[in-house]
């Protein structure tokens, strides 16, 4: 009786075994990675490990909602993009047993601990992160050399700059206005720079609120920065922006790192600069918005746990981080791996290390942790609706008072 | 036949060409622009492509799993056809040629479908399968869409079994043959042309549907050509030229054959959907 | 005749089962899953009518609910007056004497064969504000002043989305439309010619008439689709239906509901179910008298 037992069992084993012998299923938003993935594979198998990596890659639109159904029918992959921590969307996935957190044995010590926090919940730790992001603006260097203008050290050169561009012809920022993140971001990337971090700070603790004139001033500038913006600005996508911006068609876009692979892919040719938004005036310093992008965590649909694994201790060597640096043009989460000899990239890193601001009010910050949220139920409807003239910038800012104290202790009213 | 004078005529013939046109120069521009470098589209819109080459082919038909989308519309259109015809004619024969009770709450019945669209009942529909371990799989899908075209399909065919004699039905049965026999040899053969009807609609609806797949499939591998083509999209979104290259390939060979059996088509799908 | 029992089971039973399990009990379904609050896993609270609460009275949601209703509405009438009115009126040109009707019988049908997600597709494409074939071609014919961001600003977008909706759809208005026509007996219009009658007179005393039953047919089939439009707001919006809501119906708002999309992290089950309650609710009594219609010709024939 025991014997068969150990028999059946033994037999059920080989077959789950058979069945599923050495498959990896990956699911991303980030499309580039593709190559990434299948030198991962060759790597592990020169190593010794007979893996093979099945990497598919939705649209970022329809990502989560995939994932989300996949996993609670029982058909998702072994492992999926996550997005950061603290986050709802993450975090509800966590809170549903949906996400597995990584053995207590696992490897993280090539991380620095700032970007571990992105990836805790409870203690735990959920995903290997694989790259970071820096965000800002970027300029295509031919123009610039061609009516010789130089990086502007405030926002009124800024604006300058702008001017002398559309005066000649060219547009001066491609925006992509029907993507409503993209705006939400170009919101924080510019008030990291122009509030300041120390202004930023004040407002977590209180000291200040959303209706500060320097708030309301930072909402008037953009608004009144949008002439500059292509024609029809609010029905364009990042697709477009990508195209725009790779042919030439726009001067400058606020944007992050990660957009440099599909420029380079589409026109090669092409020479992009990058600068951090500059400040109100010459007293301050510029500050870039740097952030953890996401993480690759294990899902409680594993069906191949053990390679599955396997594959996320790669993720967390330096070897990973090359491989995906090199590729990708992102600058990856882990350290010490060896970046592509590239004059962007060497910029991009330099300001995450030196410029970063340490307080934000965009991802990852405390701002997007309830709902009402910051980012998608106030800054995201409401830069959208600024920008086409039905809010103002006094309105915006109310906007962002009202939803925020309605949680968030330190600004209700006393 | 309204008989026109000579300038209306010219009216008709011009306006008839405006809407041709409206309707041919989108297609047209399409394959266009399939041969045509993602620079090309970009800065030379009216251009045609400069070569013929077949690069943009190659690459969307690998990229994006066009072929694996045919196969796997082509299967599941194909297996729905079959399971609706057969089961949706076994119906209609026995509410149209036989006396029971119930018969004609069962035709009502079928025909509450006709009504309300099952897209309000994926919630439902999603959770019975999910019970059943059927998300995900191409299946599941059958099952739904013979569900879903029941109602249509029992319909038409009920009307053309009606206009079956029953003498003939009558007969047979006194030579003895069973249902079974009865269905196949006597009512059969006379509702050719409502089969096909039914065959064309099904298939049609089936091919072109996209809401199921895009709730219920999650791998590339078993998705219908408009989810292919939809994944593709949101993949490849800068390249312009695969994107066009993929529409090229889902919709061309539809295009041809309603062309090629245009009448067949057009019969069908009119009045399949009003009698 | 009468039917042993085997064989009624043997003909019945399968298609029985599929449909009641499939389509009516899913829709039965639903109205006790609009009494739940539930995100898809773990487990359900019953919340008894809050879920209406939440889609009827005051509030963020309500809202949300009710301008999706109202471009629902929106797409009904316009997408009748152009893809019935229009199309009847392309319908009696194809229906006069005049050569190569039947090509033009085809062309017109040619884009009804193609999935309407891929028409959204392709004209997404079409419509980009900078390099669209739309806005290039305004530029090019000298009407650059014309040229606009079509599906990026609120003003203009769904009804961007309703006409190429209409280019998608039309020709099959026009072919049944077309069949009513021919349907008519010819000596009818003889005898009207005959008597001296010019063409609108006939156009409007005889044909509009007697084609009136499949007018409204087709008036009933097109108000039950226009509720459960979906596809091509997807293919050419997003599940945001975007810009700034200004494109969102109950279907889209559904889908972002029931299976969450970004922006949305809440994923609740029954509120979506709810929304599908809502809808039947506006489409049942439409939707009963096209039965009732379908079954009384049924019975006359």
């Amino acid at each position: 009786m025991k014997l068969r037992s150990v028999l059946l069992v033994s037999l059920v084993v080989l077959i789950s075994a058979i069945a599923f012998s050495g498959v990896v299923n990956i699911w991303s938003w980030r499309s580039q990675d593709a190559d990434v993935w299948k030198q991962v594979e060759s790597r592990l198998r020169a190593q010794g490990y007979d893996i093979k990596i099945n990497f598919t890659a939705y649209a970022p639109t329809e990502y989560d909602a995939k994932v989300n159904l996949a996993l609670q029918t029982g058909t998702g992959p072994d492992l999926v993009y996550s997005r950061r921590l603290p986050g709802g969307r993450t975090q509800t996935l966590i809170d549903n047993g949906l996400y597995l957190a990584l053995p207590d044995d696992f490897d993280l010590s090539n991380f620095p601990q700032a970007v571990l926090n992105s990836v805790t919940s409870g203690g735990k730790v959920y995903g290997v992160p694989f790259a970071v992001q820096v965000v800002g603006i970027f300029y295509n260097k031919d123009y610039f050399d061609q009516f010789e203008l130089s990086i502007p050290k405030t926002w009124d050169e800024l604006v300058e700059v702008a001017d002398t561009l559309q005066k000649n012809g060219i547009t001066p920022f491609f925006v992509p206005g029907k993507e409503a993140w993209a705006l939400t971001m170009q919101h924080a990337m510019c008030g990291v720079s122009v509030l300041g971090p120390e202004w930023i700070k004040d407002l977590t603790e209180g000291k200040t609120c959303f209706l500060d004139v320097k708030f309301v001033d930072l909402n008037r500038k953009l608004n009144d920065l949008k002439k500059y913006y292509q024609d029809g600005f609010m029905g364009n996508s990042t697709n477009d922006l990508n195209a725009a911006f790779a042919f030439g068609q726009a001067a400058m876009v606020f944007y992050g790192i990660w957009g440099y692979q599909t420029w380079h892919e589409l026109n090669p040719d092409l020479r992009v600069g990058y600068f951090m938004v500059p400040p109100a005036n010459e007293c301050q310093e510029p500050y870039a918005y740097t952030y953890m992008d996401g993480a690759i965590a294990l899902t409680s649909n594993v069906k191949n746990r053990e390679d599955s694994l396997k594959v996320l201790e790669f993720c967390a060597t330096p070897e990973f981080g090359t491989i995906f640096s090199n590729i990708t043009y992102n600058i990856p989460a882990v350290s010490g791996a060896d970046l592509p000899d590239l004059d962007i990239l060497k910029v991009a890193v330099d300001t995450y290390n030196n410029h970063a601001s340490p307080y934000v009010y965009w991802v990852g910050s405390v701002f997007v942790t309830q709902k009402p949220s910051l980012y998608t139920d106030v800054l995201s409807p409401g830069m959208q609706a600024m920008y086409s003239n039905k809010l103002t910038p006094e309105e915006l800012a109310r906007n962002a008072q009202e939803a925020i104290s309605q949680w968030y202790e330190p600004l209700m009213k006393k | 036949m309204l008989t026109l004078t000579k300038y209306g005529k010219i009216l008709v013939y011009t306006l008839l060409a405006i809407y041709a046109t409206l309707v041919l120069v989108p297609f047209f521009m399409m394959v266009s622009n399939s041969f045509k470098s993602m620079r090309d589209i970009y800065l030379k819109p009216f251009s045609l492509p400069s070569e013929l080459s077949l690069k943009n082919i190659i690459d969307a038909w690998n990229q994006a799993g066009i072929g694996r989308g045919y196969l796997n519309s082509l299967m599941i259109a194909g297996s729905a056809v079959v399971g609706i015809v057969i089961i949706a004619s076994f119906f209609a024969f026995a509410i149209s040629k036989y006396e029971f009770r119930g018969r004609r709450f069962l035709f009502i019945y079928s025909m509450l479908g006709l009504a309300f669209p099952a897209r309000l009942a994926i919630i439902p529909i999603y959770l019975l399968l999910r019970n059943v371990n059927l998300t995900n799989s191409r299946l599941g899908l059958i099952i739904i869409y013979i569900a879903v075209n029941i109602p249509f399909s029992v319909f038409l065919l009920k009307n053309f079994i009606d206009g079956v004699p029953n003498e003939l039905s009558e007969a047979a049965r006194i030579d003895g043959a069973n249902p079974l026999q009865i269905y196949r040899h006597v009512v059969l053969p006379l509702i050719k042309p409502a089969i096909s009807i039914v065959s064309i609609v099904s298939f049609v609806n089936v091919w072109n549907d996209f809401f199921f797949p895009l709730i219920f499939i999650n791998d590339r591998s078993k998705a219908t050509i408009t989810l292919a083509v939809s994944i593709f999209f949101g993949e490849y979104a800068n390249r312009w030229n695969l994107l066009f290259t993929s529409l090229t390939l889902a919709i061309a060979p539809t295009i041809i054959l309603f062309l090629i059996f245009s009448r067949q088509f057009i019969a069908g799908m009119t009045q399949g959907a009003i009698k | 005749m009468k039917l042993a029992k085997r064989y009624l089971l043997l003909f019945v039973l399968p298609a029985l089962i599929l449909y009641t399990l499939f389509i009516i009990y899913p829709l039965i379904n639903s109205l006790f899953l609009s009494l739940y609050s539930w995100p898809g896993v773990g487990e359900k609270t019953f919340v008894g009518l809050d879920n209406f609460r939440k889609v009827f009275s005051s509030g963020a949601f309500r809202n949300e609910v009710f301008n999706a209703f109202w471009h629902n509405v929106y797409f009904y009438i316009l997408a009748a007056s152009i893809e019935i009115g229009v199309g009847f009126f392309i319908a009696l040109m194809l229906a006069s004497k005049i050569k190569g009707a039947r090509m033009f019988r085809n062309i017109v049908y040619i884009p009804n064969m193609i999935p309407l997600v891929l028409v959204g597709f392709m004209w997404s494409l079409y419509l980009n504000p900078q390099v669209g074939l739309v806005n290039q071609f305004l530029k090019l014919i000298g009407l650059g002043g014309l040229a606009q961001s079509w599906l990026g600003q609120e003003s203009t977008a769904l009804t961007t989305i309703i006409l190429v909706n209409a280019w998608r759809n039309i020709g099959f208005y026009v072919l049944v439309l077309l069949a009513a026509i021919l349907d008519i007996n010819p000596s009818l219009l003889e005898a009207a010619y005959i008597d001296g009658a010019s063409n609108w007179k006939i156009i409007w005393r005889i044909i509009f008439p007697l084609s009136f039953s499949t007018v409204r047919t087709l008036a009933i089939l097109l108000f039950i689709w226009s509720f459960n439009v979906f596809d091509m707001i997807y293919a050419l919006e997003g599940v945001q239906a975007g810009p700034y809501r200004s494109t969102d119906v109950l279907g889209t708002l559904f889908y972002r509901t029931a299976f969450g999309g970004l922006g949305s992290s809440a994923i609740d089950m029954g509120l979506g179910a709810t929304i599908t309650v809502f809808i039947f609710a506006i489409i049942m009594p439409v939707s009963i008298f096209y039965v009732y219609l379908v079954e009384k010709r049924q019975r006359s024939a």
